[in-house]
């Protein structure tokens, strides 16, 4: 029985709003603040086939394409007719979903109102530990980057699983932080199964299926339709990335034919001996991600946007990793395949693309230290570079493709005995362009406490600043420094000591478009905020009217004006 | 706002089309109403006009008016369209780019080109302070005095007129802001200075330099406009202004110039103060406040005799339903929800081939197609009124003819798209519109724990009648109130709001080792800082009801639940009780409590409430006389039913006693009201129409 455009709209809208709810509940009673600062969670409402149906507008476009994905694979494992009521499904296997493992998926079976199995909660969250050696980057084998929970029931009607739980707390240095958030997992999945069954029964929705179905097949038709209004052809381009074993490249081939777009990534470099490599499930969840930026971005996001897009990516290659590779830095590849797409397409909509991101790929750091009351604590904060500028829009300093708050640094200092001396944008460091790429921007975090704090991460762009597109240009690179000196290295790891400060200057997204088609108000409204300085308006921009009492150097008379 | 021999009170809402005004006669319960057109130049002038022609009319003395209290959309509005001062804000050194940075996420990761709100202060009018305090409260680099000289002249010198400090952790030690602002104040004493630690004492830069940067931004319009206001009344002869909070409560003149933020959102606010004062007359405490206007449909949880309060706000939306599309609001605001978009929303066939209806509203001008000026586009209203809900020759109490082949073409072109008749688009879009208002409700209702089924609901506004009965059989609530005086019923509110101040205290501690004794003396010093803004005002301390209430949460939690706790459990220094009540909050909340983890309290907060003002309402139930029976025209009821010829009455000659039963339709100068199949109507003591509804089998 199908529902008319009215009926069908309006049970559509309350199921995304129940996503909405869901998210809430889970960022509220969330323990690590790489999830409830962070935002590096994920929530989507299923139908009973592990098919995604309804989602929040905010997440992280990975987990939303991964999600569905581990789901149909758990139901593999436990078939339907095994579960039942207050079960909760688990994994972070990276092969099966997420590419790495620190995100774990839980699965909840939703029992509609009459005990059948209608709907399935998924949630994902990027736990404040999972073990293994904290070295991103220098891991070889997946071995070394943690524990690798199978496929398992984490919770049977209703009661957690002890010897599940005992395993993981055995295993990570924060055990408080992520029994915590797995119990917040929980709690958010609760919360979408009351909302589900609610639904139902004041509704009077007799069958989910049927109704994800019609949700589904509306949004894969306005899919299609938009694919068969774009030109048909094929369309390559490459991107090269900072490896630790020299440059990645991404090779993509993007064939729009018909309603189908398929895209390849062969040619794309080898799987190679550091963490920077990427899973298919992920390596499909950034492909299908700007596709439908691009193609259909207001419409909501579900199974039908994926269904007309197929990913091939030859076994074996940095997209596409056999295991037992090291995956911990998957993001670092998977990031870059949004720019590749946006390369690869700049002709065919110039009036849609971005420029390439400064905060592509996401930098987590990692502090891992003793607080001030004597226990462990693993702090992961993303900060962002610039985003690509886009049409009609500069960039800002805003996660993509991603999508990672800053942890606040009063949240930072509270937590820990860190110091966030410094968060400030870099000037000249957005890439030209009609519209301006977003600026980078420079942390300085110093270690006040009296023993040695291990700070980890990987940094990308040092040698491949995020480029312009269409006449664009590249934003400004990656610069990485201890105690004011600079590292030359991609990948960091060392003890800070007492007093030391680690400096990361995060990079300027591209620019789109010619600079000299630049607004002048624009052009003149950055210098005055002093995200350009003169000297570069005048040379990117030809721009020469020096502004009326404009001080000699803006930065430094900010410190109180003492020049 | 004390008992005096002065039986009048005065009630002003400025809105942003109409300034209404209601004068009140505290003995008798008589009640005067005024509206008159805003005067968004010097929204004084209305105000004392208005004034002017009720005391005239009404042959009132200016001196025997006890208070007069006003709510105002000045604040939002100077924040929504940018038109504040020119202000500066200072932050600690090396956190100039707090504001450009926000959060650094997306609130739609599909969205390329997203659009995010402007920061209130620019990247050049903001300045750096070399000075540091740490999270737990020491001081690392003491502020650098001739810095901030320096920085003051400066400011003088380019002629700021507003600054906001926020400077790192500043709410756990301020003593650093009140520095700075002593050094402002001799450097540049004509400076407004908003600081962090006043404004808004909670950790996260981001949200608390936000907000301190709007305070500072409107200060000085609202503190002009606050003065022109009280120096016109005075010359009225009027004494004893006061102002609404968003809060529900009653703010001092001082306290609304210093923090004007704490305005935001007080015209809405008294309409839910008027609803629940309408609940507590008629011995209805729990409800819903319901209000759907030209633009804007809101709606408000009213529990025991009060509206509900949020602290989750967030104000200038670039897209209106986006949640994080607007600039956070961390204060306690009247938690009202904006449910839909009005008489005036847009609909449209969207690319999945599916009706949607608003966010885009056509506004006021053009407005919808059948106003005849200009509007293309079908809206809510164009469909009711080719529905049959609207009647064309009786808009506005007839002031204003509506189009009605213009509505059907355009309804009929959007059907057109839709493979739908006109007639059956416009039911759509009164469909889509009710089930998406009653939705939003829902939702809200259930995060807020509360059960509407069988709820009364008091509706107002233009459009809220005509709306009221199909949300009410979505959500089965029993019975439907639509007051009298619609236009100035927000105008009412006001005159039963409460003086009510809060404050609150961080004092992070495990529960089960919290010092009580320092919690006493805590809850000992805030209460005393209460005190005298009461005895100021007028109003006995031992008249004052106190209330506690403590945010609790798991230890590592980044979030607190807020427990409402009797004042005993403080005094006995029972810390199991506080446990057992977060635990109860915890469970309803999230289904589930994390076994074993150390529970945490992180803020203590004290609010004190005068007594409610005493409050004798007498509406006039004399009906005018002559049958009130007007004639009957098609109405389509639904889609199965199609149109049906339902009686039309004019609500004014309805007569106490009367039973009317549905379909029905009850027209009134600035609304219409819908009684649908299976409901009745009756009138209330106060003259309000009240819809009860039963099911239809």
């Amino acid at each position: 029985m199908g529902h008319d455009p009215i009926a069908l709209r309006i049970l559509w809208d309350k199921l995304i709003s129940i996503t909405q709810e869901t998210s809430a509940a889970l960022v509220r009673t969330a323990f690590s603040s790489v999830v409830r600062e962070g935002n590096d969670y994920a929530v989507v409402l299923m139908d009973a086939r592990g098919n995604s149906v309804a989602q929040p507008w905010h997440c992280p476009p990975s987990f939303l394409g991964t999600l569905p994905i581990t789901a149909r694979h758990l139901l593999r494992r436990f078939p339907p007719e095994t579960l039942r009521p207050g079960d909760s499904l688990v994994t972070n296997d990276p092969w099966l979903g997420t590419g790495h493992l620190p995100d774990l998926t839980i699965v909840t079976p939703i029992f509609g109102p009459r005990g059948e199995l209608v709907a399935l909660a998924g949630v994902i969250a990027h736990m404040a530990d999972i073990g293994g050696i904290i070295d991103y980057g220098g891991t070889r084998e997946v071995y070394e980057e943690g524990i690798r929970i199978p496929m398992v029931r984490l919770a049977r009607e209703g009661s957690l699983d002890e010897t599940v739980l005992e395993f993981i707390r055995n295993n990570v240095r924060v055990p408080e932080d992520v029994v915590g958030d797995i119990n917040a997992m929980l709690a958010a999945n609760w919360v979408a199964s009351e909302r589900v069954r609610q639904l139902m029964i004041e509704e009077r929705i007799e069958d989910f299926t049927a109704l994800a179905d019609e949700i589904l097949s509306r949004t894969e038709g306005a899919m299609r339709e938009a694919i068969r209004a774009a030109p048909a052809g094929v369309y390559a381009s490459e991107v090269s990335l900072d490896g630790l074993e020299g440059s990645i490249t991404l090779r993509v081939r993007v064939e729009i034919a018909g309603d189908t777009i398929h895209v390849d990534f062969a040619g794309s470099s080898p799987q190679n001996h550091s963490s920077l490599n990427s899973v298919i499930s992920y390596t499909y969840a950034y492909t299908a991600y700007p596709l439908k930026c691009l193609l259909n971005p207001s419409i909501p996001n579900n199974e039908g946007c994926y269904r007309p897009i197929t990913v091939a990516a030859p076994e074996g290659c940095v997209l596409n990793a056999k295991p037992p590779a090291a995956v911990m830095n998957r993001n670092q590849v998977g990031h870059f395949i949004p720019a590749a797409i946006f390369s690869a397409l700049a002709e065919v909509f110039p009036d849609r693309v971005m420029a390439h991101s400064g905060s592509t790929p996401v930098t987590l750091e990692a502090f891992a230290g003793t607080g001030r009351d004597g226990s462990p604590y693993v702090l992961l904060v993303g900060f962002n570079g610039g985003s690509g500028a886009a049409p009609g829009r500069d960039g800002r300093t805003s996660c993509f493709p991603s999508n990672m708050s800053n942890t606040p640094a009063e949240v930072i200092e509270l937590t820990t005995p860190l110091l966030v001396e410094e968060k400030v944008l870099i000037p000249d460091s957005g890439g030209p362009g009609k519209f301006r790429g977003g600026p980078g921007q420079r942390i300085t975090i110093r270690n006040l406490a009296n023993t040695p704090v291990l700070h980890n991460l990987v940094v990308n762009r040092l040698n491949h600043p995020a480029q312009g597109l269409l006449g664009g240009r590249p934003g400004r690179p990656n610069r990485l420094f201890l105690n004011g000196r600079p590292l030359r290295q991609t990948r960091s790891r060392l003890a800070l000591r007492p007093g030391d400060a680690i400096t990361v200057e995060y990079p300027g997204g591209g620019g789109l478009y010619p600079p000299a088609d630049r607004d002048r108000d624009r052009v003149e409204r950055d210098v005055r905020d002093g995200l350009v300085t003169p000297r570069a308006a005048a040379l990117e921009y030809q721009w020469e009217r020096p502004l009326k009492a404009m001080p000699a150097r803006l930065p430094r008379a900010q410190q109180g004006g003492q020049r | 706002m004390s008992e005096r021999v002065q039986p009048y009170r005065v009630g002003v809402d400025i809105g942003g089309t109409f300034t209404d005004l209601v004068l009140l006669n505290n003995q008798s319960g008589a009640l005067a109403v005024e509206k008159l057109l805003t005067t968004p130049d010097d929204p004084a002038r209305a105000v004392q006009d208005g004034t002017r022609r009720l005391l005239e009319r009404t042959g009132t003395r200016p001196e025997s008016i006890a208070d007069i209290i006003h709510a105002t959309t000045l604040v939002s509005n100077a924040l929504i369209e940018r038109k504040g001062a020119k202000t500066a804000l200072l932050v600690t050194a090396g956190f100039r780019d707090v504001l450009q940075c926000a959060r650094e996420s997306r609130y739609n990761v599909y969205d390329l080109a997203l659009e995010v709100p402007e920061p209130v202060v620019p990247r050049h009018r903001t300045f750096e302070i070399p000075e540091r305090i740490l999270a737990t409260g020491e001081v690392r680099v003491p502020p650098d005095e001739g810095a901030v000289r320096r920085l003051a002249r400066r400011l003088r010198r380019e002629r700021y007129e507003a600054v906001a400090v926020c400077l790192l952790h500043a709410y756990r030690n301020p003593d650093h802001e009140r520095r700075v602002a002593a050094l402002l104040r001799t450097e540049a004493p004509d400076l407004f200075i908003s600081l962090s630690s006043e404004v808004l004492a909670q950790a996260r830069e981001f949200e608390r330099a936000c907000l301190t940067a709007m305070n500072a931004f409107v200060q000085p319009v609202v503190k002009g406009y606050l003065a022109r206001l009280e120096a016109d009344l005075a010359a009225l002869g009027f004494r004893g202004s006061y102002y609404m909070g968003s809060q529900g409560g009653i703010l001092t003149p001082e306290a609304a110039a210093q923090f004007p933020v704490r305005l935001l959102e007080s015209g809405p606010a008294a309409g839910a103060l008027a609803a629940a004062l309408y609940g507590r007359l008629i011995g209805c405490p729990d409800l819903l406040s319901f209000d759907m206007g030209g633009t804007t449909a809101k709606a408000c949880l009213v529990r025991g005799g009060a509206p509900l309060i949020t602290t989750d706000f967030e104000v200038a939306r670039v897209k209106r339903f986006m949640r994080g599309s607007g600039l956070p609001v961390r204060l306690p605001i009247v938690d009202m929800i904006e449910i839909g978009a009005g008489g005036g929303s847009l609909a449209r066939a969207d690319a999945l081939g599916l009706l949607s209806v608003g966010p885009e509203s056509a506004g006021a001008d053009p407005g919808p197609v059948c106003y005849g000026r200009g509007g293309t586009e079908p809206t809510v209203t164009d469909a009711d009124l080719l529905l049959g809900y609207l009647n064309a020759a009786y808009f506005l109490g007839g002031e204003m003819a509506l189009d009605a082949a213009g509505a059907e073409t355009a309804l009929g072109d959007l059907g057109a798209r839709l493979g739908l008749s006109a007639v059956r688009a416009a039911w759509g879009i009164h469909e889509v519109v009710t089930a998406n208002m009653a939705e939003a409700l829902r939702v809200h209702a259930v995060e807020k724990g509360v059960n509407y089924r069988g709820m009364t609901m008091v509706a107002f506004g233009g459009a809220g009648p005509v709306h009221a009965y199909r949300i009410a059989r979505i959500l089965g609530l029993a019975r439907v109130i639509f007051p009298r005086a619609v236009g100035a019923f927000s105008a009412l509110g006001l005159l039963s709001a409460r003086l009510a101040f809060d404050l609150s205290t961080s004092y992070v501690t495990d529960l089960a080792s919290a010092d009580m004794d320092r919690v006493h003396d805590l809850y000992r010093d805030m209460f005393g800082q209460l005190e005298p803004l009461f005895t100021k005002a007028g109003v006995a301390w031992n008249l004052v009801e106190r209330r506690i209430s403590v945010d609790m949460r798991y230890k590592r939690q980044g979030f607190e639940v807020t427990v409402p706790v009797p004042e005993v459990y403080l005094e006995d220094g029972n810390r199991a009780a506080l446990a057992e009540a977060f635990d109860a909050v915890y469970q309803a909340s999230y289904g589930r409590l994390v076994a074993g983890a150390p529970v945490e309290a992180v803020t203590w907060r004290a609010a004190a409430l005068a007594p409610p003002p005493r409050f004798n309402l007498r509406m006039e139930t004399g009906a005018a006389t002559g049958d009130a029976i007007k004639g009957s025209r098609p109405v389509y009821l639904r889609e199965d039913q199609g149109s049906v010829e339902v009686p039309v009455l004019d609500r004014y000659r309805l007569q106490p006693g009367v039973r009317i039963e549905g379909p029905v339709i009850l027209e009134e100068r600035e609304s219409t009201i819908y009684i649908g199949p299976g409901a009745w109507a009756t009138l209330d003591e106060l003259g309000g129409v009240v819809m009860t509804l039963c099911e239809v089998s």
